[in-house]
């Protein structure tokens, strides 16, 4: 009697916590490697590159500060997405929503110039405004979904162009600074700038990012609400027959998900701008999804997510100075690191399995 | 020496399967004679679907040999397997919805050649037909057939290319009484002319009336295979499930009381706004179990989205106790005692992704003690399902497993943990023992009778004759949404209920 062996590949029933993360580890790398090599092919030096990146990002306090700044809005919108896809609402619209909240923001404080309130009433309620920018922008959507089940994905890609123009034409318009060239507004007064941390250029943006990370893991994992979410995420039909209104779960995260992103555009404006300028959000609308599939829908892996996402940008800039590889470089890193995670996603999901056969 | 009629058309020997650490079958051996039909008996989980698929080629089995008509065989696809001889019903048809019979007959089937006569293709199958007095009409699309007639078609199919071994999957599941004492005439007939026919099933009495030799799996193993003469439902019980096995139900009578569910010509459309459920009433009492029987797709599950309030109701009322809760929200009656148990678990019943836990409080997780203000209370609920689990006995790892992973058994005792844990006046049930095996389905009947004991009362959705002649009060009939007949349990039979369920 021999025996021998032969392979065969099967589907897993779980990826578990170790493979999951070792696909996002094997993502990064491969995906930073493939650039290098382009980096490689393109004639520049591969280590100066990366060195530059590297001191671009977390070299110095200042790197670090300035990585963390520009990982705030985007750790924003990637909590945005989460409590979006959760309950398998596609909301593709962070980036209109953000542009809603900072025009909320700027509502308020162009409407009502002499409010004179000191910093501390004036500010919640300006971030307020941008919430409720954001909520009724993500609002529209969740009503023509939960209404009349209107494709939530197409409605809320539509309506990121919709508020962009608007923008373009208040900016252009009413809004714009008297006498000035460019499409901005007049500068905010002192008492609506989120103060700053530490004595650096950190604001308290940051600090409210971390604390939005805080609260949405609490709605998601110990609230009511969140038990809905992930009700109808995970399966509309069971959650319905069990008396969840799913279609007040659709409308509700579109209004907390459009909130939340309307919150990163009114704290990018009063943290860093301190007015309104056309076009101050560089995709931080739709790098914030992908902070959260990156982050495996989870606030802690947003974090994470969005401030390598931070550093990642901050070094493009070292690097477009030090090596004159161009800064776009990133946005293709990025674009990689999709891919490849999504490709090691669907690998994972397979094992080999040796088999027994005896004759 | 072996004489011809000594040497099996079949034999499986050793045949092993597995799907990653799951075991379906273990070095499974039986033999199949010509012109026998052959039980494969099984609960559901056993292999049987597995080893079927094995013979038939759409699956390799990972080691052991299988020898047809004499010389060892190796199908790579069910293609090959139909070439040698050997034909396979499946559970659910691969029928082309829009063509005919003769059309769905003859698809596939190289000999027809690249010009097809249907002329001649037809009048072969009608031949066919006559021989096994079958009737039915040959032109009509498969959109326009009963599942009867559908069933039909494929066993044609395979007489049609001519098979000399016929592996039937659970056949009778889908059929109402009658036409399974058609199916089961036309199979004693192929048997007769020579063709070996496989039954799979997992009903005893379908084996002890129409088999010759049964083959008992059981947990992936192939326990034994016996001569059907030499043995009794008891003892094939005793093989199944590996000890002896008490078929009764204590039922005590617990008195029949005021009525608890009162539907009164209630109407319901389907998704497509035809009439689904036609003007039903019924009345349903404490202590009592209500068997609604029927050949599925004739308005049960609109019936019971309508009582739960997933599914408007169009006319009619629905009363629960004393109040009325036509077209309240399926929240509002829950809470007022209507407890349900869905007949796809994992789809209707559960969350797969969720854990026991959650499961266990899905649907009271926004009441007091699971929730107060919007907050869930992780204790309560961690306490209440560690007793759940306990007082239910769900298999588990704990209650963070997610319920995916669980058994269909324990999937169920979940369920009715969930829905009985709470005052209950009704519980409508919906084939609540489907796909379970004995102990599960004694387990759910034992739950049931208790709940009658504490004056709730049970709608019993069922296409399985058996379990309602076994536990319910009375029976009624449901065909194209309207209720054809209502019987004390004493009074009705099978054969009438049958022809109710047929529409006669």
């Amino acid at each position: 009697m021999s025996s021998q062996f032969k392979y065969t590949i099967e589907k897993r029933k779980d990826i578990g916590f170790l493979l999951n993360s070792l696909s996002i580890v094997i993502a990064l790398i491969a995906s930073i490697a493939f650039a290098a090599g382009l980096i490689a092919l393109f004639g520049a030096e591969v280590d100066i590159v990366l060195k530059a990146i590297a001191r671009g990002s977390f070299g110095s306090l200042h790197a670090i500060i300035d990585t963390l700044i520009k990982a705030t809005p985007i750790m924003l919108t990637g909590l945005a997405t989460i409590v979006a896809f959760r309950a398998k609402v596609w909301n593709i619209g962070q980036e209109g929503q953000l542009y809603a909240g900072s025009m909320g923001a700027t509502f308020v404080i162009l409407t009502f110039p002499d409010l004179n309130l000191p910093a501390v009433i004036h500010i919640p309620l300006l971030l307020l405004a941008s919430m409720i920018g954001g909520a009724l922008w993500g609002g529209i959507p969740g009503l023509l979904k939960s209404r009349y089940n209107v494709n939530e994905i197409i409605v809320t890609v539509m309506l990121n162009y919709v508020v962009q123009y608007l923008c373009t034409f208040l900016l252009n318009g009413v809004w714009q600074e008297p006498g000035s060239y460019y499409y901005n507004t007049i500068r905010f007064p002192q008492s609506t700038f989120l103060p700053l941390l530490f004595n650096t250029r950190l604001h308290l943006g940051f600090i409210i990012a971390l604390l939005a990370a805080l609260l949405v893991y609490f709605l998601i994992w110990k609230m009511k609400l969140g038990f809905e979410i992930r009700a109808r995420g995970d399966n509309p039909v069971a959650a319905s027959y069990k008396g969840i209104n799913t279609k007040r779960v659709t409308l509700l995260v579109m209004l907390l998900s459009g909130a939340i992103s309307g919150l990163a555009g009114g704290v990018e404006v009063l943290g860093i701008h301190h007015k309104l300028i056309w076009g101050f959000s560089s995709g931080f609308g739709f790098t914030g999804i992908l902070i959260a599939l990156l982050g495996r829908l989870h606030p802690v892996g947003v974090i994470v997510a969005s401030i390598f996402f931070g550093a990642l940008h901050n070094g493009a800039s070292a690097m477009q100075i030090y090596s004159d590889v161009p800064r776009s470089l990133v946005n293709l890193i990025m674009g990689l690191i999709i891919v490849m995670l999504l490709f090691w996603e669907a690998v994972f999901k397979y094992r080999l399995r040796r088999v027994e056969n005896v004759s | 020496m072996h004489s011809e009629a000594d040497t099996p058309l079949l034999t499986v020997e050793n045949i092993t399967k597995r799907f990653g650490q799951l075991i379906v079958n273990d070095h499974v051996s039986f033999d199949v004679q010509k012109g026998h039909i052959h039980c494969l008996l099984g609960e559901n989980g056993a292999g049987k679907s597995t080893l079927a698929k094995c013979i038939y080629g759409a699956s390799k089995p990972d080691s052991g040999r299988i020898i047809f008509k004499g010389r060892e065989v190796s199908f790579s696809s069910p293609r090959d397997a139909i070439r040698q001889g050997i034909g396979m019903v499946h559970q659910h048809f691969v029928l082309s919805e829009p063509m005919n019979a003769v059309e769905n007959i003859i698809v596939g089937e190289e000999s027809t050649g690249a010009i097809l006569n249907l002329q001649k293709e037809t009048e072969s199958i009608q031949k066919l037909c006559d021989q096994y007095d079958v009737t039915f009409d040959l032109s009509l699309p498969i959109s326009q057939l009963s599942v009867g007639e559908q069933q039909w078609i494929e066993i044609l199919k395979a007489l049609y290319v001519g098979v000399d071994l016929l592996l039937l999957d659970e056949p009778t599941a889908v059929l109402t009484p009658q036409e399974v004492e058609r199916l089961f005439s036309v199979i004693s007939k192929m048997a007769e002319e020579g063709i070996s026919v496989i039954l799979i099933t997992h009903k005893l009495h379908e084996v002890m009336d129409i088999s010759k030799k049964v083959t008992v799996l059981r947990k992936a193993k192939s326990i034994a295979t016996v001569d059907t003469k030499d043995s009794s439902r008891e003892s094939l019980a005793k093989l199944l499930v590996g000890r002896d096995f008490d078929f009764r139900v204590d039922k005590v009578k617990v008195g029949i009381g005021k009525p608890v569910l009162e539907i009164e010509e209630l109407s319901v459309l389907r998704d497509n706004l035809t009439p689904a459920v036609d003007c039903v009433s019924l009345t349903l009492h404490e202590g009592e179990i209500l068997g609604l029987a029927g050949v599925s797709g004739n308005g049960q599950s609109e019936l019971f989205d309508a009582l739960l309030g997933v599914r408007q109701a169009l006319y009619g009322r629905i009363r629960l106790g004393e109040e009325e809760i036509t077209n309240l929200s399926p929240a509002e009656i829950s809470n007022k005692g209507m407890a349900s148990v869905p007949q796809d678990r994992l789809k209707q019943g559960l969350i797969g992704n969720f854990s026991v836990k959650e499961n266990l409080i899905l649907g009271a997780h926004g009441n007091q003690p699971y929730c107060s203000g919007g907050v869930l209370n992780m204790k309560a609920i961690m306490d209440f399902s560690e007793e759940a689990i306990d007082h239910f006995d769900i298999r588990t790892m704990g209650p963070e497993q997610k319920v995916e992973q669980l058994s269909g058994g324990n999937l169920q005792k979940v369920i009715l943990a969930r829905e009985i844990s709470h005052p209950v006046k009704a519980l409508v049930a919906s084939s609540p023992t489907r796909g379970l095996d004995i102990n599960a389905t004694y387990y759910v009947y034992n739950r049931f009778l208790e709940l009658l004991k504490m004056k709730a009362g049970i709608l019993l959705i069922s296409e399985d004759l058996d379990e309602i002649f076994n536990i319910a009060d009375r029976i009624a009939v449901i065909y194209n949404g309207c209720i054809l007949g209502e019987y004390s349990i004493e009074d009705a039979t099978i054969e009438k209920v049958g022809l109710l369920m047929a529409g006669l």
